[in-house]
């Protein structure tokens, strides 16, 4: 029984790497001293400690602010982009429809760079606005800017489970309102709206949870003002007793981890009732969009406006602030405008490495774990059997670890288990994080391919005697290969978005774009990172430019 | 000597009984198909025979062999099972061209590569679509993929084929063609097969013998005509063909005959099933068998025209008196008003209602 062996084994592996990063996590919460000290004993004082620390406290409420008020921005928002995408006459939808995801793609370092760079109190807006009325009439620095630029940023996830949710509403379910005398708006409200709900409720879940996980804006926007959340709390741990306070970082991540769990748990109750509802829906006809009237141009400023506040200002900021040596009031552009930073880049080896590390993980590595990832999926595909339900489960646990938890746990790992050691400060041990932290992602893409695929067709195979691991080499895996090449797509733009995972693993031959800039960041080498962030744009950019090209659906 | 043989099968979904225990047997060279209506579970009792579900109990063998048998826990995978099996979608693999989909089975039995060649082709040739081989399934019609299906299943000899509603995906014209092309194949080949469908004409047509099931249960088997003239139960009666139902109550309950008493008729049948005196009962006649007289006489009644319908080769009458309909068939048009009408002893059928 090969095939048989190959499933429980993948399995197992896959078992295995996303229990060892979160067990040791909890036993290390329950030690006095890190776990590799020579003197260590059972003991709850981390807990205490952490739960006694005001901080934390603070971090936590932050976080629920800013998960809740970013919620409340992006939801509204993005089930409103759905609606004039999927419904309406809005004009240029040919360029509107990639555009509006390109926030997914965009590092959140790198848009908070910007946000600093255009609206900082010395910003480029900033000296223009100050110069033209002689206040900056806003803060950049403080909780409502990261919960307002979090919501905007965020609402692509809305827009695409709602437009998702809103194409599957049968054409003749609204078509039979109409008959019964509904003006197209009555029906967008009383039938479509409800049909989407569920869908909603989950992206609204969704958005609150990845409220938990910001990293990037709050670090980059908060920390100046001393404004902490849970995992910049977590960051700013490493340096709170002076020595590494490995235990007390184990009970914020445990903390993390127990909030996110539930909200994993509720999405998944509610995808699974929102694609019920839908499937309720009748047949997918085509139908004739909603005329916007005097409405549509309005509408179309409305989603570039949107577009503009929340890629293009931070993009442009940071890309101009790139090319010029310094920036105030009272500084003009052409005396200013250089390439230096440039060229320091290059004489800069980390930021060589960085680059070069970026595309190959990237690349090599996204197809390296498309390749993981395949394995689970074919391993969990069509079996009859109990182990798929908590194969499933163990997917989604590392969803609960945000990338710099699972950073963490990582370099623990690498610690811990002495044969792994000498790849800790190799690329395996980057490449290995970001496989674990998006394995339910990436999983779930190549699964949602594999079953697209008639089940007849691996049928057919089988009873014409076929194995089924012959059956999975000769008809699943050429059916799906179309499949599996978006999904690496998807995999290397996300890869080389990647910023937090990377973070605790940075070292001499582990640096990334994404936590070599976290770390410039640091340390106020904003030259550096401008010019890093303009190439982490490009390579992002070319990835998307060959996505749409290739025809390949942005989401999974 | 019987080629397959299923005993007391049965197969649960969660708590739902889809087969409760169905046996029957398939004669070398015979066509046996499996007809009932959609979730009597005929596609399921293929499946079971193809390997694709597993029953909880009971005994599936080929020639002898056993495939499946509950009670010693034998379940051969279908690779092993070495049967041939055309799905209703037919399943040709869209990434292989025809040549590539019919020769895949030959592959996987080691077969080497001139043989293939020459087995596919002659597979092809005997099936009329020798042109095609260089094909992609999608650049094919309806009726040609249901060939490539058949010839891919036929390619390896296996000593039986299960046909999944072979024809249901072709349109009505070519459906009747098929039908009489895939009998001839079936028969000409000397293959054993076992076909499912849910339409009475096409198993009365292409099958030597008719499993029908009602419920996951086999409610009658026989020859087509034994199905047709002859049915055991309401279901069965009202199942085949189109028919009358009159209801009324048994009388005269002896020796396989029975009449229908409603109002102050009676009618006299045939008693089908069990049946009691006295007991509500519903008669039912074929369209087809129901005669216009020209005056009053047993068994026949006085009812009016209510509407007729052209259908090219006949017309459809339908008559009404109170609360009956009866429809039966004319060649000709006949006058509105009141005509009498004859229902032949032994084509009324007195069954329970139940």
């Amino acid at each position: 029984m090969p095939f048989a062996l190959f499933r429980f084994a993948t399995l197992a592996i896959m078992a295995s790497a996303v229990l060892a990063p979160i067990g040791l996590i909890v036993y290390q919460s329950f030690l006095d001293a890190p776990f590799f000290s020579p003197n260590v004993h059972f003991s709850l004082d981390a807990f205490q400690f952490v739960l006694e620390d005001e901080d934390f406290w603070t971090a936590l409420s932050t976080s629920v602010i800013v998960a809740a008020g970013m919620t409340a921005i992006s939801v509204p928002l993005g089930v409103v982009l759905a609606f004039l995408m999927a419904r309406t006459d809005v004009p240029g939808k040919w360029l509107l429809e990639p555009l509006v995801l390109v926030p997914i793609f965009m590092s959140a370092v790198v848009l908070a760079f910007g946000y600093v760079v255009a609206l900082g109190p010395v910003g480029i807006v900033s000296t223009f606005v100050k110069g033209l009325i002689g206040v900056v009439p806003w803060s950049i620095y403080s909780v409502t800017a990261i919960t307002i630029i979090a919501g905007l940023t965020h609402v692509p996830h809305v827009y695409l489970y709602t437009s998702a949710a809103l194409r599957n509403v049968g054409a003749d379910l609204e078509e039979a309102a109409r008959t019964t005398g509904a003006s197209p708006w009555w029906v967008a409200v009383s039938v479509s709206l409800p049909m989407v709900t569920p869908a909603v409720l989950y992206a609204a879940v969704l958005i609150f949870f990845l409220g938990f996980e910001l990293f990037g804006l709050p670090l980059v926007l908060g920390d100046p003002e001393g404004i902490l959340v849970l995992a910049t709390y977590l960051y700013k741990l490493t340096n709170k007793l002076g020595v590494p306070s490995y235990q007390l970082m184990a009970v914020v991540v445990v903390a993390i981890i127990l909030i996110a769990i539930p909200l994993v748990w509720l999405q998944r109750v509610l995808l699974a009732s929102s694609n019920k509802y839908v499937s309720v829906g009748g047949k997918a006809a085509k139908r004739a969009p909603l005329k916007l009237g005097a409405l549509r141009w309005p509408a179309f400023c409305l989603i570039v406006l949107w577009f503009a506040v929340s890629v293009g200002l931070p993009v442009f900021g940071i890309a101009l602030r790139s090319v010029v040596t310094t920036w105030g009031e009272g500084v003009r552009l052409s005396e200013v405008l250089t390439l230096a930073h440039y060229r320091d880049l290059v004489d800069y080896p980390n930021a060589i490495h960085a680059i070069v590390n970026t595309v190959l993980i990237g690349t090599i590595g996204g197809a390296a774990s498309v390749a993981c990832y395949t394995a689970v999926a074919l391993a969990m595909h069509r079996w009859q059997s109990g182990m798929v339900r908590i194969a499933d489960y163990l997917v989604m646990i590392p969803r609960a670890m945000p990338g710099i938890v699972a950073g963490l746990a990582m370099l623990w790992l690498f610690l811990f288990i002495k044969p792994l050691a000498p790849f800790r400060s190799t690329l395996f041990s980057v490449w290995l994080a970001y496989t674990i932290v998006w394995l339910a992602y990436g999983t779930r893409l190549v699964s949602g391919t594999m079953l697209q695929i008639g089940r007849e067709l691996e049928e057919a195979g089988r009873s014409v005697g076929g194995s089924q691991g012959r059956v999975a080499r000769d008809v699943t895996l050429p059916l799906v290969r179309g499949g599996i090449l978006a999904a690496w797509l998807l995999v290397f733009l996300i890869f080389v978005r990647e910023y937090s995972t990377g973070v605790y693993l940075l070292g001499p031959g582990t640096e990334v774009i994404g936590s070599l800039m976290v770390s410039l960041w640091g340390t106020g080498a904003i030259d550096l990172v401008s010019a890093l962030s303009v190439i982490n744009i490009l390579i992002i950019s070319a990835g998307l430019g060959l996505a749409l090209r290739l025809g390949v659906r942005l989401h999974g | 000597m019987a080629d397959l043989v299923i005993e007391n099968v049965k197969l649960r979904y969660g708590s739902i009984d889809i087969l409760k225990g169905v046996s029957l047997s398939v004669e070398r060279g015979q066509i046996v198909a499996l007809l009932g209506p959609s979730g009597s579970g005929k596609t399921t009792l293929l499946r079971c025979v193809a390997g694709l579900e597993e029953p909880h109990d009971g005994r599936i063998a080929i020639a002898g062999k056993t495939l499946f048998d509950g009670s010693k826990g034998v379940a051969l995978a279908p690779e092993e099972r070495g049967l041939g099996l055309v799905f209703q979608s037919y399943a040709l693999w869209p990434h292989k061209t025809v040549f590539a989909n019919v020769a895949y089975p030959l592959k996987l039995r080691g077969v080497s590569g001139g043989d293939i060649r020459a087995r596919v082709a002659r597979a092809l040739d005997s099936i009329g679509i020798g042109h095609l081989a260089e094909r992609f399934p999608h650049q094919l019609s309806g009726g040609q993929q249901q060939r490539v299906a058949l010839a891919r299943a036929l390619v390896y000899e296996p000593p039986v084929i299960l046909l999944d509603e072979p024809l249901s995906n072709l349109d009505a014209k070519l459906r009747e063609e098929a039908r009489v092309w895939l009998r001839q194949l079936i028969s000409d080949l000397g293959l054993s097969a076992l076909c499912v469908t849910h339409d009475q004409v096409e198993a009365m047509a292409m099958a030597d013998r008719i499993l029908l099931l009602n419920g996951g249960l086999v409610e009658q088997q026989g020859t087509p005509e034994e199905m047709y003239q002859r049915p055991a139960s309401l279901f069965a009666a009202e199942f085949m063909g189109a028919n009358n139902r009159l209801p009324g109550k048994a009388a005269g309950v002896r020796e396989g005959r029975a009449s229908l008493v409603f109002g102050d008729q009676r009618l006299d049948g045939v008693a089908c099933g069990p049946l009691a005196e006295g007991e509500e009962a519903y008669g039912v006649v074929r369209l087809e068998r129901v005669r216009m007289a020209d005056g009053p006489g047993p068994n026949r009644l006085r009812m009016a025209l209510t509407s007729e319908m052209y259908l090219g080769e006949r017309y459809e009458l339908v008559f009404k008196r109170d609360d009956l309909l009866v429809r039966t068939f004319a060649t000709a048009k006949l006058p509105g008003g009141e005509h009498w009408l004859e229902f032949p002893p032994d084509a009324l059928w007195v069954a329970a209602r139940s």
